[in-house]
């Protein structure tokens, strides 16, 4: 269990750097909240604040203190659980996150899942059929697949599955002022809506899953256990599940710990593209606010969840190979 | 906001692969369409909650307050009409504003409204300062109440557009706000207490979504559509396509896919949104020469920049500033029409000139040579510009910004030239003053951007200015105003590169009475689109 302490302690070290930061980078940003006076888009409306109500709202903020005082306070609120408050929303930080995390848990998961799934299907399907047709179409068209960007592949499927076919809702996460009858509807809805976010997500980590895993089970195959396990009469099917894949796996694992990071990053362009209300389109207007409160609330989840997933697979990663010491 | 762009570029692509790119236009004549609706959906987005200290200072959240809260002035296609006041009296110092208000108003829980509500709200709002809504400090010396229906403010000095800024001033209920100490975290129902025409019956703020319940026992015109929903959209275009939204902003580029639309009008807003390209003296003392900033603008082809990067939708801006769609607009004013040959012989007169054969002017070592900031959306202009301006000896370097990094240069004076665009242009003309001019004349000082941050000083004008100020008769300041804007064309203390003209689409059968406002360019943002109009102006 000495292994324990130090993965935690190690843990908690990191989460301090992670604090600093996301409490000063996003100060280091020119401008400030209330100095708006530019639009971003063509047309928007903007209200440009006299010098007297933008004093007004930096002394409400405390933003008119020196930035180590502000500091303190932070991490004071931070250790009662006080995130503070949000500029722009004008809401708790604790509640702005409560609000739109569940959505982006939702869609990262779904994705995670998914492409896992697919990924490892995908991966022993071109495995087993190595240097065949079948390997060598995969492998060009996921590769080629992984060098679309998310946001263009989620802008690819929109133009496809809604403005062509019209399958799918243009926006949100759920139907407007809907009136639902039972949960099972509700839930059917918030499916229905989560579909293209979820699909886009899935497919920017479907093709790294799918190499690491065709790739292990290439590498797993040539060895000698596996001799030995077909020497012994086992049957294809069970030396290519129990010897082979479950081996491949361990790889995997790892690479779905980490996807998790990549995965929340990911959600920021494509709940943009299909305004679905996570966390991730929660933080792009942040940033644009320079909402600091609101910033440093939404990365600090971010990081503590990849912290957790990172945690989590060492953890594991021990379970499933006792050989590993970390 | 580039994804807009690039759906827009993305969605013409495949209007094209369909073959339904040949969409042929169809005109629409004046037929009658709807004068009510029982529901109308509009493009939504969290703007905030719809009170005057928790909307958002980006976005139309203001529009939503105003559906709400009611000020005592209101305004229409033309100007300013009475609204919560019936009447007013100017003293003729013009200190004194005396307004009477309307009887039997009372707030959506059955309170009435009185001349308390007025004071409280100014004098709560010098204590609590509100996103949008007040009116700014130091204009008003105190607000005395004369009885029930009657309010007087007294000023400290004559205001000449206090009565504008009046129609700004949303009053909030006394007996609610009176102990609320944080406005600004003030989220409760309780909150939204109006004496408007629409109620809020849900907020979302989640997914960005609004709708407001016309309220039966409204004291003013009758409203006209019963329910009113904003909600969240992707794409304005494709929901309003798809008849998720019954009105839509449309881009010039992409008109053809609703103009063949039998039941969609399609109409041209007002040019009140700009590009400004402003010099900074300060940096660059030879920008404080007039030739080398009239040179500018003859060297930037305005009228290749509304073709180029607008398609036509916008109109060259004036020098004179204000645009062509502005109530008070001088037309008589020295236009500055493309001509390279006369800004290279304004050049070559204020004695710059290419010694050393490099194609960019110098004088006395220093060169012609200078960073253009803009923000990323606007490379496009900033190239042109840099093409024309290389043409004429003067080299630009483009240097694109984050919006706010730009903006926070703009107010520090920290670059050479630079760009910038925002609304607002159709508002009363005394911007001329609060931007242009050098003195901080009387209590209304200068935006923080504004003339003194980049070097502009022209006597000629803050003494116009000042005038303007405090010139109550309006047929007067508007000759001031005439004149002001004809010394600023003539000395070109910026550029306004070109006001946009974008287009809204709605469909006939859904509502067809949507109307604009004399200062401003969305028709969804009035208050009076949602209303019965008949009389309404009669009252002016």
């Amino acid at each position: 269990m000495r292994d324990n302490r130090a993965i935690i302690s190690r843990f908690l070290l990191t989460l301090m750097i992670l604090l600093a930061i996301n409490f000063f980078l996003p100060r280091m940003m020119p401008g400030d909240p209330f100095s708006l006076t530019s639009s971003d888009v063509q047309g928007e409306d903007i209200v440009i604040m006299t010098e007297a109500q933008r004093a007004y709202y930096m002394e409400y903020y405390g933003l008119d203190r020196p930035l180590h005082e502000q500091f303190i306070i932070y991490l004071k609120n931070l250790a009662g659980g006080d995130l503070g408050k949000s500029i722009s929303n004008k809401m708790a930080v604790g509640d702005m996150i409560r609000i739109h995390l569940p959505w982006t848990i939702l869609i990262v998961f779904g994705a995670t899942v998914i492409s896992t799934i697919v990924g490892v299907l995908l991966g022993t399907l071109s495995a087993r059929n190595q240097k065949k047709g079948v390997d060598r179409f995969m492998m060009a068209g996921l590769i080629a697949f992984a060098e679309i960007p998310s946001f263009l592949l989620g802008l690819i499927l929109l133009l496809i599955f809604v403005v062509q076919l019209r399958l799918f809702p243009i926006a949100g996460a759920v139907t407007p002022f809907a009136d639902y009858g039972s949960v099972w509807s509700m839930a059917g809805d918030v499916a229905y809506h989560a579909v293209l976010p979820v699909l886009t997500l899935s497919l920017t980590q479907l093709t790294g899953v799918y190499l690491l895993t065709r790739n292990t089970l290439i590498t797993v195959t040539t060895k000698d256990y596996i001799r030995t396990a077909r020497a012994k009469g086992l049957g294809e099917r069970v030396v290519w599940t129990r010897h082979a894949l479950r081996n491949a796996l361990l790889p995997v694992v790892t690479r779905t710990g980490f996807m998790i990071g990549a995965l929340m990053g990911g959600s920021v362009l494509v709940e943009t593209v299909f305004s679905y209300p996570g966390l991730g389109m929660t933080l792009r207007s942040a940033v644009i606010a320079r909402d600091y409160p609101l910033i440093q609330g939404i990365l600090l989840v971010i990081a503590v969840s990849i912290l957790i997933c990172n945690l989590a697979v060492d953890l594991i990663y021990k379970r499933l190979d006792p050989r590993v010491v970390i | 906001m580039k994804k807009i762009g690039l759906l827009a570029v993305s969605l013409a692509l495949i209007c094209i692969a369909a073959g339904i790119a040949g969409c042929t236009t169809q005109n629409i004549t004046g037929s009658a369409g709807a004068d009510q609706a029982d529901v109308i959906r509009l493009a939504g987005g969290d703007y905030g909650y719809p009170q005057p200290f928790t909307i958002y200072p980006r976005g139309p959240g203001s529009s939503k307050v105003r559906m709400i809260f009611d000020s005592l002035i209101e305004k229409d296609e033309e100007g300013l009409i009475p609204w919560l006041a019936e009447t007013w009296d100017i003293s003729p110092d013009g200190r004194e504003y005396t307004f009477h208000l309307r009887k039997g108003v009372r707030w959506h829980d059955g309170t009435p409204f009185t001349a308390r509500d007025v004071k409280f709200t100014h004098d709560y709002e010098l204590k609590h300062v509100p996103v949008a809504g007040g009116i700014e400090a130091g204009i008003i010396d105190h607000v005395q109440v004369v009885d029930d229906h009657t309010v007087r403010f007294v000023l400290k000095e004559p205001v000449a557009t206090f009565l504008y800024k009046m129609q700004g001033f949303m009053i909030v209920p006394e007996h609610i706000y009176s102990t609320v100490s944080d406005p600004a975290g003030f989220l409760a129902p309780k909150a939204v207490t109006g004496t408007g025409p629409y109620r809020l019956s849900e907020y979302n703020k989640e997914h960005g979504s609004y709708q407001f319940v016309a309220d039966a026992e409204f004291w003013g015109p009758r409203p006209m559509i019963r329910v009113v929903e904003f909600v969240p959209i992707s794409d304005a275009l494709i929901s309003f396509e798809q008849g998720e939204i019954d009105f839509a902003g449309v881009t010039p580029d992409t008109l053809d896919r609703v103009r063949s639309n039998p039941d969609v009008r399609i109409v041209q807003q007002p040019a009140f949104w700009a590009y400004e390209f402003y010099f900074n003296a300060k940096k660059r003392p030879e920008l404080g020469d007039k030739r080398i900033r009239q040179a500018f603008a003859y060297a930037i082809d305005r009228n290749e920049l509304v073709e180029k990067v607008q398609r036509g939708a916008g109109k060259p801006g004036n020098m004179g500033i204000l645009p062509d769609d502005h109530i008070w607009y001088n037309p008589d004013q020295p236009a500055y029409a493309f001509d390279a040959a006369k800004a290279r012989a304004l050049l070559n007169e204020a004695g710059w000139k290419d010694t050393d054969g490099d194609g960019i002017r110098d004088k006395d070592g220093v060169k012609l040579s200078y960073t253009l900031s803009l923000g990323s959306d606007e490379v496009r202009i900033g190239e042109l510009i840099k093409a024309r301006l290389r043409d004429v000896g003067i080299d630009i370097q483009v240097r694109a910004l984050e919006g706010r990094s730009r903006d926070a240069n703009l107010k520090s004076g920290d670059y050479e030239l630079l760009i910038s665009g925002f609304g607002g242009w159709g508002s009363d003309a005394d911007y001329l003053r609060t931007r242009y001019s050098n003195a901080v004349t009387g209590s209304t000082s200068s935006v923080a951007s504004g003339a003194a941050v980049y070097g502009y000083n022209n006597e000629a004008l803050n003494a116009l200015a000042a005038r303007e100020m405090s010139e109550l008769d309006d047929t007067k300041r508007k000759e001031i105003v005439f004149d002001m804007q004809q010394v600023l064309a003539e000395d070109v203390p910026t550029i306004p590169l070109y006001y946009t003209t974008s287009y809204d689409a709605w469909y006939i059968s859904r509502y067809d009475d949507w109307m604009n406002m004399f200062d401003h360019h969305a028709r969804t943002h009035s208050k009076l689109t949602y209303l019965e109009r008949t009389g309404i102006a009669a009252r002016r």
